[in-house]
């Protein structure tokens, strides 16, 4: 090396030396900084927390069990077991004798089962060989067929051998065992008593802290061992992320900190150790949708591979918790993942993923309300949304609306509906948000007026069917107006929307109607609905001319309403210059100018109401002459949830950047995302206003987040079956047609029965009768109702489906009963057997008289136990569902009166038939079977060539 | 770094005009960092005194140096272990090590194949176990312990036969055909909390071990 | 405050900011011997300091600057600065030494070479600090996970890695095959061939400037001006659409700017002659053909004959006619732009028949 005083140097080496020291420093500092921030996890401090709360409960759980544990017995057999112990001690010569013996034998056996399996080993293959060499000729190596059966021969001598030490063992075995009887049968029994309390107690000392176990293994850099800090994942195998160009199975690692979600016992514990609500649906491994088959963020959305919190994309549900994130966890809104976590309350959007196409989904009590809003309110009307095709427009027809309207009443009524029926479903089309500068107020009448002369320019005429109605008095309209079920769909008092809900709004609220249209009107439609209008959904009532008459009356006296006036007046030409705007974004000026000039004013007049409904879509809900074939003017939301935030517009408008922000804010005001902008009349937004509430936002936001496009695989969806299909259409069709407004089924809707005092003056649950009513005489009931229980004032009317859709809920009764398809006999009983006379001793018995009627309703019973008409049991009931509501009634129709006369069923209180229940259910259903004479079903004949 | 390169830098003696300085003969000068043989002076005791061209602040040019490639030394080794940690992922999309497998009352004695492809166990409910002599389930591992192919299950014969070199296991796992030297191995099976059987391949036991007397590795029903 | 954001903001704006780099540029050759000195070179680095510290109070613009793949960006320019410093500076000095007549810093002591321990062990300290550098960079600055990638879903805006975001500039006033094929192409073509092209011996080893006056203007005009100010330009002040924005501006992706552009032929025929543009391409381009021919071919002879004449006779004819070439193509950039922002020109030659414009 050169000598470095000679040479000279660039730099001080001792200051580099420091340079280097220093700098070595910071690199291992930095490494361990790496290494440290690297190991340290939110989750881990989740994980580390959840082992004491499991502690916790497992004392709990701990404390429960010990006390169910009878102590003194168990003392006892402590004590007992240490006799017998010590009586065991003194035989101990014995045992070991016998233990010796048994060693020698398990020797001598291992011996002989070798031997044996040698020899079957050598016989088969010999056997074998055998078989090839002779098969071409059978005749031949007959010697070696002599040796094969010798060893087969030997082999069994083997194998008795083997039997033979085998059963010696088993016989010293049994020795032993009965001597030690004594110890081992009290072990068993301490065993029994304590099960639970030794699992609780060895899980208590497996959650133990342990140097080794929590902290060694646990350790940075060591923890690729054995650590008990680990990421938890469910690899889902049949629910897919769709990813560009392909499917990637969802892995979801929420379980990572969502520790308990699965196991009961959590309920009370802060997130996120809580048990997830409802586990017998979701979650619980005896749910539909297990844990490791469903995974989580299927249903709740979110980025299923982090284990961070904020990365996740938790959504706070309130202004409150998002500030509590933001200081606790420094929570900001995820920008980096397209699907945050739907909010709380928002879950049962997900359900539509798999249940594809279904209106009432059981037990996803959210959606359905959101669907049965979305139906109600008619967005599918403008919007095109899959699985809403096909159904009815949401408003009346207006082709005839000269006889029903006058122009007056109609500029008011649209100028805005709900000043003159609060609960009524039309939306407010103009005076919104973005036109009510003067400019644009004076714009909205002109087109409001236009529109009013377009509607009765095109109306047909339409002849009553009693020119000159009887008067009616209002009093018995009342009357009949509140009991004979009008009020199932309609409003007629001062509810809001919300608490009547969309299955007692279904009809046209009747608030303000007297004030509306005149007594000839109300007359014909009451009387015959379909006679105005053929293809309306209200059903006939079936009243006499006097009843009509008496309801019309009733109705007439509701008048009242607070039109909004107009707020501005124009002239022809200002009329023109709309008109105008109109025609230029079809046609160049010159030519609108042409068209205009061609026109005289009334013309112009129609012809801006033809663009204005045009624009605003009106033709969506109501039938209107010309506008037949046109298209929604909405846009299309069948994947509305999987739309991406950056095709939302959010304007000037300052709130956060969610898609369920800008649907809710939207919902609240349509024109809201106008503001601040600089816009021509035509460039405006038009969805009209329909007031909704912010529960009936945050439902509808439901339904438009669970639209989704579907990506799940066959394998994840809901097997197919008649069944389900049959459900689906029968779900659909009671709701489509408001079937569950009056009565229950499956646990929803039965709305009625909050208008009547009991529910059993409502109308009937139809969850039991696909195994109930025979079918034909159901279809004979649909086609023409009769009574079936006389003390009733609400009536069935008669609704004018086609035999498909009878069909469709004939087979879903049948589904829900899981009789669809079955094969019923027809069981005919002759009224001289034996067990109708004892049946008939029964009937009297027990009095079944007393609440059912038969022929007449029986006296001196409150309306509320009365029971339907017996004679028509025979005809109208199904053989075999009569014994097993006789049997348990509670278990068919919760909270009936009907007696359970067999609560220990088979065995009876009665003394019939030696108290056999069996037998005494079954002669009271023979003896019913043999009545007759009750009210009938007219059995509907079809001729050759007719319609169905 | 200077401007005019020209300068000596520090450390190094002065030019020939400077005095020269007397030096002391029992320290000889440090001539480009080579010592003399220890027989010509005595060793230095280390620590704090220093050389004395040393010009360190604070410590001494052999604590700095000993500082600095200590703590290199102690920064490469930790990313060292590091990088060997890395290579040691913290999760893999694998099937799980522990499942469950439905309830006792879904499984009929006998030899059970329905997990085997998806998770790699046969569950073999007996009246009466070889070592615990008690009717309940126990879990094989279907990996043959010769050299790791599956084997499979012959029901008529009433053998697990590996197809590889012709190993040979009895419905309870011992081996007695073929070359495998021990019998298939037990997975931990336990009941969960719910009920229903709970499977886990982390924990293993073998017979040859005389871990089939663990509790752990037989569920007793 | 705002009144200095507003400020900075007008500062950035393309035009203002080229205009900006090119004067920078200009006043840094030509008064070298002030801009060399160690107080404007701390006096740099300090207002830039300040500038990005400061800057980084205002929202805007802690979101583009403090966006983890930006980073880099900032300390390229803090190391573009220092090294055209420093490299200037070393030639300065080494001018200064050639003028009194010494020899030039490298060549002083030209036997001896330091390296160990100088060299390696500064080496080995380096590597230490650049370890630490980049382990707590890693560790401070995490790269983002995003979403998985949506062809129905295109980020706004889409920028090009760093070492792009020159040709994505370009993009938005060259044809794509120009910006895209043509022109980096020729940029490599160009860097390889330097030497050939390149017979000044000077300067070889060591730094100076006065002795390679030319070529070193060239490339740091090239290199700064127009490939690394592009860069700076497309990271830090082109926002969603690509429209500019102020580093202290609001990136709203609603924002609209006039960016109509016409065609030369456009320009002539319409606006100049008065008639309609014939339907005929060669005829339409025909005075956009003429000027390019007259640019690349005509230029280069008048320049040999007149103000390049002693470039030419060092040079000789084959060296000079690509040197001129790959240097007029080089300028066209700067001029294209400028077209483009003061009469909005859109292409000189286009020929949509053929994809073909310029």
């Amino acid at each position: 090396m050169a000598d470095k005083k000679t040479v000279g140097h660039a730099y001080n080496i001792d200051f580099l030396n420091v340079v280097f020291a220093a700098s070595s420093i910071f690199l291992f500092v930095s490494v361990l900084w790496m290494v440290w921030d690297d190991y340290d996890r939110g989750w881990k401090n989740y994980q580390r927390r959840f082992v004491q709360l499991e502690a916790e409960v497992t004392r709990v759980g701990l404390e429960a069990a010990s006390a169910n544990v009878d102590a003194v017995v168990l003392e006892q057999l402590r004590a007992d077991r240490s006799t017998a112990e010590a009586e065991l001690a003194i035989q101990e010569e014995q045992t070991v004798a016998l233990e010796d013996e048994l060693a020698d034998i398990d020797a001598q056996l291992t011996l002989a089962v070798q031997r044996h399996n040698f020899a079957k080993a050598t016989y088969d293959v010999n056997k074998y060989s055998f078989e090839v060499d002779r098969e071409g000729d059978p005749e031949s190596y007959t010697d070696q067929q002599v040796e094969i059966a010798a060893q087969y021969d030997e082999w069994l001598e083997l194998g008795l051998e083997v039997e033979r030490l085998t059963a010696e063992r088993d016989g010293l075995r049994g020795q032993l065992a009965e001597i030690r009887r004594g110890v081992t049968g009290l072990d068993d029994q301490i065993d029994a008593l304590t099960s639970e309390t030794s699992r609780l107690e060895g899980r208590l000392v497996d959650l133990a802290p342990n140097f080794i176990e929590d902290y060694l293994l646990n350790a940075p850099l060591i923890d690729f061992l054995a650590p008990s800090l680990k990421v938890q994942q469910i690899i889902t195998p049949n629910i897919f992320d769709e990813l560009n160009f392909t499917r990637v199975p969802k892995i979801d690692r929420c379980t990572t900190c969502h520790l308990a979600i699965d196991r009961e016992g959590y309920e009370e514990y802060p997130q996120p150790f809580t048990t997830h609500p409802n586990l017998d649906v979701y979650v619980g491994s005896a749910s539909p949708h297990p844990l490791e088959t469903t995974g989580c963020t299927v249903c709740h959305e979110g980025m299923p591979q982090s284990v961070s919190f904020r990365d996740a994309s938790h959504t706070p549900s309130t202004e409150e918790q998002t500030h509590d994130w933001e200081d606790s966890y420094d929570w900001a809104e995820s920008h980096l993942w397209d699907y945050p976590m739907l909010p709380r309350g928002m879950a049962e959007a997900s359900c539509a993923k798999c249940h594809v196409e279904e209106v009432h989904i059981p037990e996803a009590d959210v959606l359905n309300l959101s669907y049965g809003l979305y139906e109600r309110a008619g967005c599918y009307a403008c919007h095109k949304t899959t699985g809403f095709e096909g159904l009815r427009k949401p408003g009346p027809s207006l082709m005839k609306i000269k006889a029903k309207l006058t122009p007056e009443w109609v500029a008011d009524w649209i100028r805005d509906p709900r000043r003159v029926k609060p609960t009524t479903w039309m939306p407010r089309v103009w005076y919104n948000s973005n036109t009510s500068s003067p400019e644009d107020v004076r714009r909205s009448e002109a087109e409001i007026d236009a529109t009013v002369a377009y509607l009765f320019a095109n109306s047909e005429d339409h002849e009553f069917a009693v020119p000159v109605p009887p008067r009616g008095d209002s009093a018995e309209g009342q009357a009949i107006v509140e009991s004979v079920g009008c009020l199932g769909c309609h409003v007629a008092g001062d509810e809001t929307r919300l608490g009547a809900g969309p299955r007692r709004t279904f009809g046209q609220a009747l608030q303000n109607i007297g004030s509306k249209t005149t007594y000839e009107w109300v007359f014909d439609w009451v009387r015959n609905p379909q006679h105005y209008s053929e293809l309306t959904y209200m059903p006939d009532l079936r009243l006499t001319d006097r009843e009509a008459a008496d309801v019309t009356a009733y109705l007439m006296t509701l008048g009242g309403g607070d039109p909004r006036a107009a707020e501005a007046t124009y002239d022809q030409a200002f009329s023109d210059s709309v008109l105008l705007d109109y025609l230029r974004a079809i046609v160049p000026t010159a030519e609108a100018n042409a068209m205009m000039a061609g026109m005289s004013s009334d013309e112009r007049t129609l012809e801006l109401g033809e663009r204005v409904i045009g624009r605003y879509g009106c033709f969506s809900c109501h039938d209107i002459d010309g506008f037949e074939g046109a298209q929604p003017v909405g846009t299309e939301l069948s994947e509305e949830g999987t739309k991406l935030l950056a095709q939302l517009d959010f304007s000037f408008l300052d709130i956060p950047h969610t898609k369920i922000d800008w649907f809710e804010n939207k919902l609240h005001d349509p024109r809201v995302y106008d503001q601040n902008r600089v816009l021509q009349p035509l460039e405006k937004l038009r969805m009209p206003d329909y007031g909704f509430n912010s529960e009936e936002v945050q439902l509808l936001t439901t339904a438009l987040m669970s639209f989704q496009r579907s990506v799940q695989p066959a394998a994840a969806l809901m097997p197919g079956s008649a069944r389900q299909d049959a459900l689906r259409l029968g779900r659909a069709l009671v709701r489509r047609r408001n079937c569950i407004a009056c009565h229950q089924v499956e646990n929803d809707g039965g709305d009625y029965r909050t208008l009547v005092a009991d529910p059993s003056l409502a109308p009937p649950l139809l969850t039991p009768e696909g195994a109930k009513v025979k079918p034909d005489w159901l279809y004979a009931f649909f086609k023409g109702p009769i009574t079936i229980r006389p003390w009733l004032d609400v009536r069935m009317p008669t609704f004018t489906l086609t035999d498909q859709h009878w069909n469709q809920v004939l087979d879903y009764f049948g589904a829900i009963s899981n009789t669809i398809g079955e094969f019923r006999a027809h069981t005919i009983v002759s009224s001289r057997g034996g067990s109708v006379a004892t049946g008939s001793e029964l009937f009297d018995l027990l009095r079944c008289q007393q609440c059912h009627v038969l022929d007449e309703i029986p006296a001196d019973q409150p309306t509320e136990n009365l029971a339907p008409d017996l004679r028509m049991t025979p005809e109208r009931l199904q053989a075999d569902w009569i014994i097993d509501w006789l049997r348990d009634p509670q278990s068919i129709q919760p909270g009936t009166r009907m007696p359970a006369y067999w609560p220990d069923f088979p065995e009876a209180f009665y003394p019939q038939f030696d108290q056999d229940g069996e037998q005494q259910v079954r002669s009271i259903r023979d003896h019913l079977l043999t009545f007759s004479g009750g009210p009938r079903p007219v059995e509907p004949v079809v001729e050759a060539g007719d319609e169905p | 770094m200077t401007d005019d390169p020209t300068t000596p830098a520090a450390g190094t003696p002065v030019s020939k005009d400077a005095p020269v300085k007397p030096v002391t003969p029992a320290v000889p000068p440090n001539l480009g960092g080579k010592t003399t043989s220890a027989a010509v002076a005595p060793r230095r005791p280390a620590a704090a005194k220093k050389v004395a061209d040393d010009t360190s602040p604070l410590l001494s040019r052999r604590h700095w140096l000993g500082l600095a490639w200590g703590s290199f030394t102690a920064a490469s080794a930790a990313a060292l272990a590091a990088t060997g940690r890395f290579m040691f992922p913290n999760v893999l999309n694998e099937p799980p090590q522990q499942f469950k497998i439905g309830f006792p009352d879904e499984y009929v004695p006998g030899v059970d194949e329905r997990w085997k492809v998806r998770y790699g166990v046969w569950i073999v409910r007996t009246p009466s176990d070889i070592v615990q002599e008690a009717s309940g389930f126990y879990a094989l591992i279907s990996v043959c312990t010769h050299l790791g192919c599956t084997p499979n299950w012959l029901s008529a014969e009433v053998k697990f036969k590996c197809p590889c070199h012709g190993s040979g296991f009895r419905p309870t796992g011992v081996n007695f055909e073929g070359p495998a030297p021990r019998p298939l191995e037990r997975a931990r099976i336990v009941l969960a909390e719910d009920g229903q059987i709970l499977v886990d391949k982390a924990r293993k036991f073998q017979f040859e071990l005389g871990q089939w007397a663990d509790p752990e590795s037989f569920l007793r029903s | 405050m705002d009144a200095i954001k507003d400020f900075f903001n007008f500062f950035a704006d393309p035009r203002v900011f080229f205009l900006l780099t090119l004067t920078g540029f200009i006043l840094m050759i030509w008064r070298r011997d002030v801009f060399t000195t160690p107080r404007v070179g701390y006096g740099l680095q300090v207002f830039l300091v300040l500038f990005f510290g400061l800057g980084l109070f205002d929202e805007n613009f802690r979101l583009i600057v403090a966006k983890p793949d930006n980073v880099p960006i900032v300390g390229l320019v803090f190391l573009l600065l220092f090294f055209t410093w420093y490299s200037m500076r070393q030639a300065v000095l080494n001018d200064r030494r050639l003028d009194r007549g010494e020899p030039v810093e490298e060549k002083v002591e030209e036997d001896r070479v330091w390296v160990w321990p100088d060299l390696v062990y500064t080496e080995l300290i380096c590597l230490v600090l650049c370890s630490v550098v980049l382990i707590v960079w890693s560790i401070v600055l995490k790269a983002p996970l995003e979403q998985p990638a949506n062809a129905a879903a295109t980020p706004n805006p889409s920028k090009a890695p760093w070492y792009f975001l020159g040709l994505q500039e370009m993009l938005v006033y060259f044809d794509p095959w120009l910006a895209g094929v043509v022109l980096p192409t020729l940029i490599i073509v160009g860097l390889m061939a330097i030497p050939y092209i390149d017979t000044n011996p000077k300067g070889s080893g060591y730094y100076t400037f006065k002795e390679r006056k030319a070529e070193i203007s060239i490339f740091i005009f090239g290199f700064v001006v127009l490939w690394a100010s592009l860069i700076v330009l497309g990271t830090f002040l082109r926002g969603p659409n690509w429209n500019f924005f102020g580093p202290f501006e609001y990136w709203d992706i609603h924002k609209l700017e006039a960016l109509t552009n016409v065609n030369l032929s456009e320009y002539i025929w319409l606006q100049g002659v008065g008639v309609g543009l014939p339907s005929n391409w060669f005829v339409r381009e025909f005075f956009g053909i003429v000027l390019l021919l007259l640019y690349i071919v005509a230029l280069p002879v008048i320049l040999a004959r007149g103000v390049l004449k002693t470039y030419y006779e060092k040079l000789g004819p084959p060296r000079y006619c690509v040197g001129i070439f790959l240097f007029l193509m080089m300028l066209s950039l700067p001029m294209k732009m400028l077209a483009r922002w003061l009469f909005n020109l859109k292409y000189i030659v286009a020929i949509p028949e053929f994809f073909f414009n310029i």
